[in-house]
């Protein structure tokens, strides 16, 4: 069954077409989270709950691109969790320092390819945590810019529409996200893989 | 240098978000300034790292269960505007009795001040404690001589200044004048019977001519139903709008 196909059987109470829904997107929902809530617990957390408001509005949908409308949703989910945040600063600072340890660092390293070597490994690991601290650093309205364009690879349009803001609005934010990504990504430069290193000196 | 704004433009040039001009402009400054051309190869290795993040497994799958699709496909607000329905309406039946007591008080000011002040007189020294303490002496007196007490309550009413001083006189300071004091304490312990509260009003009615014709002085301790009302939708605004926002909170 195609996806509109699906969508019109979920609208109609069908549940199991609803959940094959979910499983075709909860990886982008999910990674989407995780990169704008910085952790796992809250990423999860964000997920279940787009997908049941999802599920909740489904009447809503009037066609348009699914994914685009599950990023929304998932995107309101976290705001909605960082302000929550910001109203108890001290739960906040916990969940922020709760986050390099426990599942994550294996959930960094969940598509691990078979055939890289163990300490090819441990430094992609490294690598990505540090670009996930980095990221953490960031404001959360520069960091969701950051991590729909560069992470997600969505464009300015799609961005704007998922963050209800002007287009100009998104190329500054994002422009300042990366500035400041830049700075920060220069203290991990030895973590980089060598054929990023190689690229740079080349370009140079 | 490097500007803010020139950042900007690299920023939007490795997304391709420039107009050709721009796009021009800024290419002609690149292949003269390698400050700018290092910034863009800066930013350039910022995005790819940033791209090269991995794609995370999500830990379970988030398929909703039987119990937890049926749980949000209630109607769970149903009750909820009926609730809010509700308590709009107690509220504005609140205000609407507010607003018409208001109106009654506002009739009875503007009519001749003298006979709220009988009425208030009365009232307040009918609520006074001493009624206890004075009704077994001069109860019997004033109920066995009849006449007395409308020869006392008629100057009031005539005279609203004075009694109105009178008034004043018996809350502030106790030493008022025998008569006064008199009066006062007749009017009190004659209020027990209907008969006396009957003369009272006409009393009352003499003076203040048909705008005084119900002077709520008549039921002593009791409030006015009016303000039972009042306070009733009060309540009953408050409890039905804390009802609505527990229902919304579940």
């Amino acid at each position: 069954m195609d996806e509109p196909a699906l969508i019109l059987e979920a609208q109609r109470g069908d549940l199991d077409a609803f959940n094959r829904l979910v499983l075709d997107y909860q990886t982008p929902v999910y990674n989407l989270a995780y990169r704008i809530m910085g952790e796992g617990d809250s990423a999860a957390d964000a997920t279940q709950e787009t997908f049941i408001s999802a599920h909740k509005n489904l009447h809503h949908y009037r066609g348009g691109s699914f994914k685009a409308w599950l990023m929304r949703i998932v995107t309101n989910a976290c705001y909605d969790e960082l302000r929550r945040r910001k109203r108890r600063p001290a739960a906040s600072l916990e969940a922020l320092t709760v986050v390099p340890e426990g599942p994550d660092a294996d959930s960094e390293a969940s598509l691990a390819s078979k055939d890289e070597s163990p300490e090819d490994h441990a430094e992609r690991v490294e690598l990505a945590r540090a670009i996930q601290d980095c990221l953490n650093r960031l404001p959360d309205d520069m960091r969701t810019v950051a991590v729909m364009c560069d992470v997600q690879g969505m464009d300015y349009a799609e961005i704007a529409d998922n963050i209800g803001a002007a287009l100009g609005t998104v190329k500054s934010r994002l422009s300042r996200a990366r500035a400041r990504l830049r700075d920060c990504l220069q203290g991990v430069r030895e973590l980089l893989p060598a054929a990023f290193r190689l690229e740079e000196e080349s370009s140079l | 240098m490097i500007t803010s704004q020139d950042f900007d433009r690299l920023s939007a040039y490795v997304d391709n978000q420039l107009s050709a001009s721009e796009k021009a402009r800024l290419e002609a400054r690149l292949a003269r300034e390698p400050e700018l051309k290092a910034a863009l190869a800066d930013l350039r290795l910022t995005v790819r790292v940033l791209r090269s993040l991995p794609t995370i497994r999500p830990p379970r799958n988030f398929t909703l269960s039987r119990a937890q699709a049926e749980a949000h496909a209630r109607p769970r607000l149903g009750l909820f505007p009926a609730l809010r329905l509700a308590t709009a309406l107690a509220a504005f039946a609140f205000i609407a009795v507010v607003a018409s007591d208001l109106f009654v008080l506002q009739s009875r000011e503007a009519a001749p001040a003298a006979a709220p002040e009988v009425a208030l007189s009365v009232a307040q020294v009918t609520a006074s404690p001493e009624t206890d303490e004075v009704g077994g002496a001069a109860g019997a007196e004033a109920q066995s001589t009849p006449t007395a007490q409308v020869e006392v309550l008629a100057p009031l009413a005539v005279t609203p200044t004075e009694q109105t001083e009178a008034a004043a006189d018996q809350t502030t300071a106790p030493t008022a004048t025998p008569e006064t004091s008199k009066a006062l304490r007749l009017t009190m312990t004659s209020t027990p019977t209907p008969a006396v509260i009957a003369e009272a009003q006409d009393a009352v009615g003499e003076s203040a001519g048909n705008s005084a014709a119900n002077p709520p002085s008549a039921q002593p301790p009791a409030l006015p139903p009016l303000r039972y009302m009042e306070i009733g939708l009060a309540v009953l605004t408050v409890l039905l709008a804390l009802a609505a926002w527990q229902w919304r909170k579940r």
